[in-house]
């Protein structure tokens, strides 16, 4: 099936004739017509008899096929003092079925040319039957060898330990469990100790419990039919048993802190700090969701935004900072936070600015309706360059439904995001922003920070460890 | 605005680079896995100006990019840095568009970018994905900023574009575990006179330059007889020529562009590195060799033995390390492309106290067993397969076309390079690839053990030759 290059290709070589002298006017930006308007793709979705629920979007567009398979509720089902149990059972089911060793699983999903995991796969859509046996192969039938189940552990350990090393991990995790409690499954982590606790009956025994049917959705987009997509479907995961508990995995309710408190972490002569800004914000169940994402982008979204504007392009003490509320899923309290690696020398400076600019958006420099069309361009105007590929259909897709949002969430996100007020972006940063309680974390050079830091006179400084513990 | 060598740059260049529309190998089949390359419009300006055209109707969106071709590699001695800076600079403004202002009226028309500008050891490269209403806003951005770069930045604002290139370097180089290795390796297999080199470098030759140096250096590079622009989506091409025409036509010619001439510094034997960084907990072993060029039609069997010596469960490298004797827990191999040169790389992070020089003879056996026996018929069927399959996948979004169809142009006059490379690499023989094998994996290289400050216990061989001073990441970071 070799086409003939020439023949495909319509390569077309031409000279343009030199325009006249006559000069372009440049003086104004050019007048764009109306916005193509933004319509989320149209999904199909089906539930097989044993729970499975089938979400389906057909686009002929390319000869593709992007597959995710959701699993509920993810690493938050991970039993206490086990943490990194799902993780785990992701990748052991790789490593042999019922049906393939290992080693076959392994060559037979080269020989398909993509790579296939038991989440997820982007393929041509020739291929989307081999590839979702495969992928059904390993979620409904792993054996779990005892030897896969060391050398996994390794991998993981040894993963856990590159990420030591990374400051941005490490302040995220400091971040989690000062904001939500060191015992909430937001800031729960693998360690190297319970990762050797896990027993090969702890793994058998939660897949056989969770990663069934009922708690699980599969995510089809591209060039398939959604009847052929459907029969294929069913003959792959037909016979998957109903069994187990339905996963529900709702978390508590964390207190947040009572008062503005810097977290310092201890990482010598690092040249540059990083920072985490942030606070408890509601669940997107909140009927200002609308108004905290337009809040989020005009305030910490891109370029142009509050945060960056003021720490980057003023100030120049960062490359990169952000600032929103970082939504999960739909019951669940979330945070409003901020990041960056800032210039070390100037962290006390880039707090300080920061915070005030967290006060200022409550009330001395509200929101105005000028921001307010930026935030909508960013969230809603965009969604058609930021939505573009299968690949970003089905993660998009994916996420809404590990999230249990309903499945018109984007249709509801244009609606909402366009309906709000710079009076109601206002109202929602007085009453969801709060720089009296705000949580900040610094992992930078003690012997430099902690003086300049309590000089600051933003909060009392505390110096914490790797897991948010103070120490002395 | 980000460097190369990162993982997505390597990525890009080692597998994707492909596109579109059509077909691909069935499991099993030995037929070859062959591609349809992208259709397009290519169009030369009077002044020097290449635009390709490459029209889909299929989502109302524009994928936009525009190539200048200087890099890293384009820098003598004491002008280090100033392509990337130069990058920067390119987002201050022009003569109707204030500072500062780029960005806010692409995202205001609904565009956006993942990272906007990119400054590679080549070529920088600038894009953006716009709704298809605003073409003609996008094309009066990117033309008025080539009509006169440069001309609003001031002392002022140079010192701010220091800082936040400073605060770049820290954070994606120098406070990352290894963040320096890419730039180490490169040096160490590229150094001498216009060498290549990591374009995010240190700050010293920026730092001391005034903007008139800067501004006098990148200029002429600046010139629409240096760059491509390729547009990608929801346009009518007539249309789109015309637009192009009208925004860049005026924009005059400029002295033609030399770029140095590079030959990679002969290496007669092994040179062995140690790169320490306070940062890092466990050591990791690096083999590093130069590899062939994005025209070199070796490119195609190096990446087919990158692919077979990083093997699967069943073969190659991770079959014996991580597999069958249990010495890492994960091994990478690759085959990038520059320009004017390559990178073939093994790298593997040992499991548990396995030391770095039992890694290294495993892989030196792997090594020269490759060089002795080709890869297997299936072997290198998964590498035509997942070749062929990567060409689309790779291509889906169309600012990925653009880039692609600007970088063959570029470097090759010849847009669609990448498919034609993937369908000669369904041609591949398993003997092409032992020849290439033994072509580069050879005794010139670079061996680099990777180590946790002050872990120099743990570096491979101790009792060979190191070359000193030994490269680091001082506690301190910036040198």
């Amino acid at each position: 099936m070799i086409r003939s290059i020439a023949r495909v290709a319509m390569c077309v070589a031409l000279l343009v004739p030199a325009l006249s002298a006559q000069q372009v006017d440049r003086s104004k930006r050019p007048a764009a017509p109306p916005p193509p308007s933004f319509v989320f793709p149209k999904i199909e979705t089906r539930t097989l008899p044993n729970g499975l629920v089938v979400h389906i979007v057909e686009n002929h567009a390319l000869p593709l096929v992007a597959v995710r398979a959701v699993i509920q509720s993810g690493s938050l089902i991970d039993p206490a003092g086990k943490a990194g149990l799902f993780t785990l059972d992701t990748l052991l089911v790789r490593d042999g079925t019922t049906k393939m060793s290992g080693d076959d699983l392994s060559s037979a999903i080269d020989e398909l040319g993509a790579p296939i995991t038991p989440t997820r796969f982007t393929t041509v859509s020739a291929q989307l039957e081999p590839s979702l046996t495969l992928m059904a192969d390993m979620l409904m039938r792993p054996t779990f060898p005892a030897d896969a189940i060391e050398r996994r552990k390794a991998q993981l350990t040894a993963a856990l330990q590159r990420d030591e090393g990374v400051s941005s991990v490490i302040g995220l995790r400091i971040f989690n469990s000062l904001l939500f409690g060191g015992e909430h499954p937001f800031a729960r982590v693998p360690t190297t100790a319970n990762l050797a606790a896990i027993t090969r009956d702890d793994i058998v025994k939660f897949h056989d419990t969770y990663v069934r049917p009922q708690n699980v959705a599969l995510v089809i987009v591209g060039d398939v039919t959604p009847q052929a997509a459907l029969a294929l479907v069913r003959r792959a995961f037909g016979d998957w048993e109903r069994k187990g508990e339905v996963v529900t995995a709702s978390v508590p309710t964390p207190t947040g802190p009572s008062a503005t408190t810097i977290y310092l972490h201890d990482r010598p002569k690092s040249p540059q700090s990083t920072v985490f800004v942030g606070q408890l914000g509601p669940a997107r169940t909140t009927p200002d969701f609308y108004a905290l994402e337009a809040l989020g982008a005009l305030f910490g979204g891109a370029a142009g935004s509050r945060i960056p504007q003021a720490l980057r392009e003023r100030r120049a003490l960062t490359y990169s900072v952000v600032h929103t509320p970082v939504w999960r899923r739909a019951d669940d309290p979330i945070a409003i936070f901020g990041s960056s690696n800032v210039d070390a020398a100037k962290t006390d400076s880039a707090l300080i600015v920061w915070l005030s600019e967290l006060q200022d958006v409550t009330g001395k420099r509200a929101p105005t309706e000028a921001e307010l069309t930026y935030a909508r361009s960013l969230t809603v105007g965009s969604l058609a360059t930021r939505i573009e590929t299968f690949d970003e259909v089905a993660n998009r897709i994916a996420l809404v439904a590990q999230s249990r949002l309903p499945i018109t969430y984007y249709d509801d996100y244009v609606r909402g995001v366009n309906a709000v007020t710079p009076a109601s972006v206002g109202a929602a940063a007085a009453k969801h922003i709060d720089p009296k309680r705000t949580v900040i974390v610094v992992v930078g050079d003690r012997a430099s920070l902690e003086p300049a830091l309590k000089a600051a006179n933003i909060g009392p400084v505390v110096v914490v460890d790797a897991g948010g513990k103070p120490v002395p | 605005m980000t460097p190369m060598l990162s993982r997505r740059r390597v990525w890009r260049a080692a597998f994707a680079a492909g596109v579109t529309v059509s077909l691909a190998a069935p499991a099993q089949s030995q037929a070859p896995a062959t591609i349809r390359p992208l259709t397009y419009t290519r169009v030369v300006l009077p002044n020097g100006l290449v635009a390709i055209l490459n029209e889909d109707h299929s989502s109302p969106i524009i994928g936009v990019q525009v190539s200048y071709h200087i890099g890293a590699k384009d820098e003598p001695k004491g002008r280090t840095g100033f392509a990337h800076l130069c990058e920067h600079l390119m987002f201050d403004g022009s003569p109707n568009v204030p500072a500062g202002q780029f960005m806010s009226i692409v995202r205001a028309g609904g565009g956006t970018s993942t990272r906007w500008a990119e400054t590679t050891e080549d070529r920088t490269i600038f894009y953006e994905t716009v709704p298809s209403n605003q073409l003609e806003t996008i094309l009066w951005l990117e033309s008025d900023r080539m009509l006169r770069p440069f001309m609003h930045t001031d002392s002022t604002r140079l010192d701010v574009v220091r800082g936040i290139i400073k605060n770049e370097r820290q954070a994606n180089r120098e406070g990352v575990p290894f963040g320096l290795a890419n730039s180490v390796t490169l040096e160490a297999l590229y150094g001498g006179e216009n060498p290549y080199r990591d374009p995010v470098g240190p700050m010293d030759d920026i730092n001391r330059a005034t903007f008139g140096e800067i501004r006098q250096f990148c200029a002429p590079y600046y010139a629409p007889n240096n760059a491509v622009i390729a547009l990608s989506g929801d346009f009518d091409t007539a249309k789109a020529k015309a637009l192009v025409t009208k925004y860049f036509g005026e924009i005059k010619r400029g002295a033609p562009v030399k770029h140095p001439a590079m030959r990679p510094t002969p290496m007669s034997g092994e040179r062995r590195l140690v790169l320490e960084d306070a940062r890092a907990r466990v050591p990791r072993l690096r083999i590093a060799w130069a590899g062939a060029s994005f025209t070199n039609p070796d490119k195609n069997a190096l990446n087919a033995l990158a692919s077979a010596l990083q093997g699967d469960r069943s073969a190659g490298l991770t079959k014996a390390l991580v597999y069958d004797r249990q010495l890492a827990t994960g091994v990478f191999v690759f085959a990038a492309d520059l320009e004017n040169g390559g990178v073939f790389q093994i790298e593997a992070a040992p499991r548990g106290t396995t030391p770095l020089g039992v890694l290294e003879d495993v892989i030196d056996s792997v090594v020269r067993v490759a060089i002795e026996i080709p890869p297997t018929e299936k072997q290198l069927r998964h590498f035509k397969n997942s070749n062929a399959i990567n060409a689309i996948t790779g291509l889906q979004s169309r600012v990925m076309r653009a880039d692609t169809l600007t970088q063959g142009e570029s470097w090759a006059n010849d847009p669609v390079t990448y498919a034609k490379q993937v369908n000669a690499a369904s041609k591949l023989t398993p003997e092409q690839v032992r020849q290439a094998a033994r072509k580069y994996l050879v005794p010139g290289r670079v061996v680099m053990s990777m180590v946790p400050a002050g872990k120099l216990d743990l570096i491979s061989k101790p009792e060979r030759k190191y070359e000193r001073p030994l490269a680091a990441t001082p506690p301190g970071g910036a040198k």
